[in-house]
């Protein structure tokens, strides 16, 4: 079994790194620090928007940022479990974009494909938290620092 | 308008306090917050179908196996939900600036009076579950047969990595 099991080749070398508890009162800080966030963002928009109707560009801007947000949870997150949600949130910024130009071009493709999207985000999903289960049980990490196993 | 600012700015807070939520139960109930708003949008684009396929399927289906993930694993294990430090200096750095680059880059590529103008009118069936129904079943006939093939080839996936390695 130990030769077929790489992942176990240094036990205790997953965990040594996490120090830190998360404060029980992190959700409040951070839903805290999000809503003033959406505040400001409702002033700044609401002031620069004011009086005139959203257009394509406003939609594809926002869907720019939530996918920009995301790729940045990408490259800084290390948790495998918030990799993916940030993902996910990259898929959905997209979804963004397909669902207005739809509404420009007034072709219901655009709808349609953001269906397929859905669908293949659920079965990824469903295979890459597959994939963390199994890992989890043998490294006893969801961090993606701990496993390098694959680098050459 | 109302609706546009209210929705995208909670999607906007709730994706960014995703990113400096360290926890990752509340990342994933901040991103039910994003996916709820998002659907918003959808909604005042006249997707209503979609509207309602984003908060089953997303907010209904995927956050909760994440959810359920994070509990089979042990929610009470620091080491499945918590990261090993903040992201440090340097990173956070690099990554602001490329983050700053990609949406200057992206943002270029807006413009145009097409794009300016306001939203076109549509008939009211555009969005509805009829209009998808049919597109979906006519001229999308074979991605759907090709979805329907991922699925199974995920459901086998999942079976093969679920099965107990005999020992």
């Amino acid at each position: 079994m130990a030769d077929r099991t790489p992942f176990t080749a240094e036990p205790g070398a997953a965990s040594d790194e996490i120090s830190v508890a998360p404060s029980p009162r992190g959700l409040g800080r951070a839903l805290g620090a999000a809503a003033v966030f959406a505040t400001v963002v409702v002033i700044a928009m609401a002031i620069s928007l004011r009086g005139k109707v959203p257009t394509t560009a406003h939609y594809l801007g926002l869907s720019m940022l939530i996918f920009t947000i995301g790729a940045l949870g990408v490259l800084l997150r290390r948790n495998a479990l918030v990799l993916f949600m940030c993902v996910e949130l990259m898929l959905n910024a997209v979804n963004i974009a397909f669902v207005a130009f739809a509404r420009l071009n007034g072709a219901i493709g655009g709808q349609v494909i953001v269906l397929f999207v859905m669908i293949v985000a659920a079965a990824e999903v469903a295979v890459g938290l597959a994939i963390i289960v199994l890992i989890f049980r043998r490294r006893h990490s969801a961090n993606v620092d701990d496993l390098s196993i694959m680098r050459w | 308008m109302t609706l546009f600012v209210l929705f995208g700015a909670v999607a906007l807070g709730a994706a960014v306090g995703m990113l400096f939520q360290r926890n990752a139960v509340h990342a994933a109930l901040l991103l039910v917050v994003n996916l709820l708003a998002v659907a918003g949008l959808f909604l005042t684009l006249g997707a209503e179908f979609l509207f309602v396929a984003q908060i089953i399927v997303y907010a209904g289906a995927i956050v909760v196996l994440f959810l359920f993930v994070i509990m089979l694993l042990g929610v009470d294990r620091e080491e499945v939900i918590s990261e090993p430090r903040r992201f440090q200096t340097r990173q956070g750095v690099l990554g602001g600036l490329a983050a700053v680059i990609l949406v200057a880059a992206l943002f270029g590529t807006l413009g145009g009076a097409r794009l300016l103008a306001s939203l076109p009118a549509t008939d009211a069936n555009f969005g509805s579950a009829q209009s998808i129904g049919t597109a979906l079943f006519s001229t999308y006939l074979l991605p759907f047969e090709v979805t329907g093939l991922l699925l199974l080839v995920a459901t086998i996936g999942i079976l093969m990595l679920a099965k107990r390695e005999p020992r």
